[in-house]
């Protein structure tokens, strides 16, 4: 495998873009503010790449100085372990990557309001606990982002370059992506974007695509077509997975198939809408999320 | 083999829930466009809700067990809550274990059983026939999360 200098000049600036936002808090829980003073805004720059669990404790810190006398009076149901996010009244999953929740909810493509900094919602009190993952702290965090990983590198690799490693080497991985240290990250990811059984490309490309009001799409696909000799395409792709869905909601007697024509879509991964015919292989070495997933997002299109 | 086809799977959790109907036993086999699973519930002494669903994994071709405590009133267990009632001891090795993971068929949260270890299980009957390997599957993972296994299913 080789990697040219461009190629590493694009996962450097994709782990380096940021998103600014402003963390708000919600009418219902402002109103259990006990200081005479109410919150202001609370404006982050995040990474796309990691998840809103990872600065939980920064919101935790920030909040938790204006409800100091009545966190845990249960008559309030004011508790930080309650804290959720959302954004125009949908909950966030945050164990999805930030880029990931901005593009398919937030980003231009995605709204027609949209506008920079991305606003979002803080709840202090009922959890939607059928709808989103609770992460009671780091750990929980680290153990989703690994779980993560480790299927994306059973996808690709049976699970053998994964499971050579050394403990020491995920807590290298996991690490670097709180400090944001790029180099120390890919020292580890290069293992990962490694050949095994003689085959010039990955078993399967681990992704999941996401269109709006659908759960993501998750298959098995191989980067490469064996019978015609040629390695497929990010287009391949979105047409597999498309009709794949359309056939799912035939069975399911769905009133309203989705539509299966990707030019009525805008592709869209780490706020960039790359090319179609972009090589998947490439795709999933350069483009892949730190979790070793390509996350990419399908917007209609506005007529 | 190690792993199961999702063929064998579904053949599997078919065979599975014609011996529950026959024993009068409350598994439950549910078809939907995104594949068929297992489900398992019961309520019990202290008046939890215990629901447990097999589900197919593609990404290890194995099954996966997942699993959801609730009071009566709806409002699930936490991981913390689920670790005590199965008397773990909390170290860092519990989390590569239990953790909660969207479900891959329903999109909502579930407590896992991860499945990374389940190919090393399964080696251990590699040359049973497939049914064997996966009531022994079912049985050791089943175990560790209080899901109640009939002697019947293991007598063909």
């Amino acid at each position: 495998m080789s990697s040219s200098i461009d190629d590493k000049d694009i996962t450097r600036e994709l782990w380096q873009s940021r998103l600014p936002i402003c963390f708000v808090l919600s009418d219902e829980d402002i109103s259990k503010v006990n200081r005479s003073e109410l919150p202001e805004p609370l404006y982050l720059m995040l990474a796309r790449h990691i998840y809103f669990p990872c600065i939980i404790d920064k919101i935790h810190r920030y909040y938790s100085i204006y409800f100091k006398e009545n966190l845990n009076d249960p008559t309030n149901n004011v508790n930080l372990t309650n804290l959720w996010l959302e954004y125009e009244s949908i909950p966030l999953k945050w164990h999805y990557p930030i880029g990931v929740l901005y593009d398919l909810y937030a980003s231009s493509m995605a709204s027609s309001s949209a506008r920079l900094p991305w606003q979002i919602t803080v709840h202090l009190s009922k959890f939607p606990e059928g709808e989103l993952i609770r992460f009671a702290d780091k750990e929980a965090i680290k153990a989703h982002y690994m779980s993560t990983l480790k299927e994306a590198d059973a996808l690709k690799h049976k699970g053998q370059i994964i499971g050579d490693m050394q403990e020491r080497d995920h807590k290298q991985l996991w690490n670097s992506l709180l400090q944001d240290k790029y180099e120390s990250f890919w020292n580890i990811n290069n293992k990962l974007m490694a050949f095994t059984d003689n085959l010039q490309y990955f078993r399967y490309i681990p992704f999941r695509i996401y269109i709006l009001d659908k759960p993501f799409i998750q298959k098995l696909f191989s980067p490469y077509d064996v019978d015609e000799g040629k390695g497929l395409t990010l287009n391949d792709l979105l047409q597999f997975a498309l009709n794949h869905e359309a056939q799912c909601e035939l069975i399911a007697n769905e009133k309203r198939i989705l539509n299966t024509n990707i030019d009525d879509y805008q592709i869209v991964t780490h706020g960039v809408q790359p090319p179609l015919h972009t090589p998947l292989q490439w795709l999933s070495e350069h483009f892949s999320y730190p979790d070793n997933f390509l996350h990419i997002c399908l917007i209609e299109k506005r007529t | 083999m190690m792993t199961l086809t999702l063929e064998e799977f579904n053949q599997c959790i078919s065979d599975l829930y014609e011996q529950s109907q026959q024993i009068h036993d409350r598994w439950q086999l549910l078809k939907t466009s995104k594949g068929s699973y297992l489900v398992y519930s019961f309520v019990d002494q202290d008046h939890l809700k215990h629901e447990f669903h097999i589900v197919y994994s593609e990404s290890y071709a194995v099954p996966v067990l997942y699993f959801n405590i609730s009071h009566l009133d709806g409002s699930l267990l936490s991981l913390d809550d689920v670790w005590q009632l199965f008397t773990h001891k909390k170290t860092s090795k519990m989390y590569e274990t239990i953790t909660q993971q969207e479900h891959s068929i329903l999109h909502r949260p579930f407590f896992v059983l991860h499945p990374c270890h389940t190919e090393n299980v399964l080696k251990q009957v590699a040359d049973q026939p497939i049914k064997k390997k996966f009531l022994f599957w079912l049985s050791i993972y089943g175990q560790s999360v209080g899901l109640p296994l009939s002697v019947h299913y293991a007598i063909d």
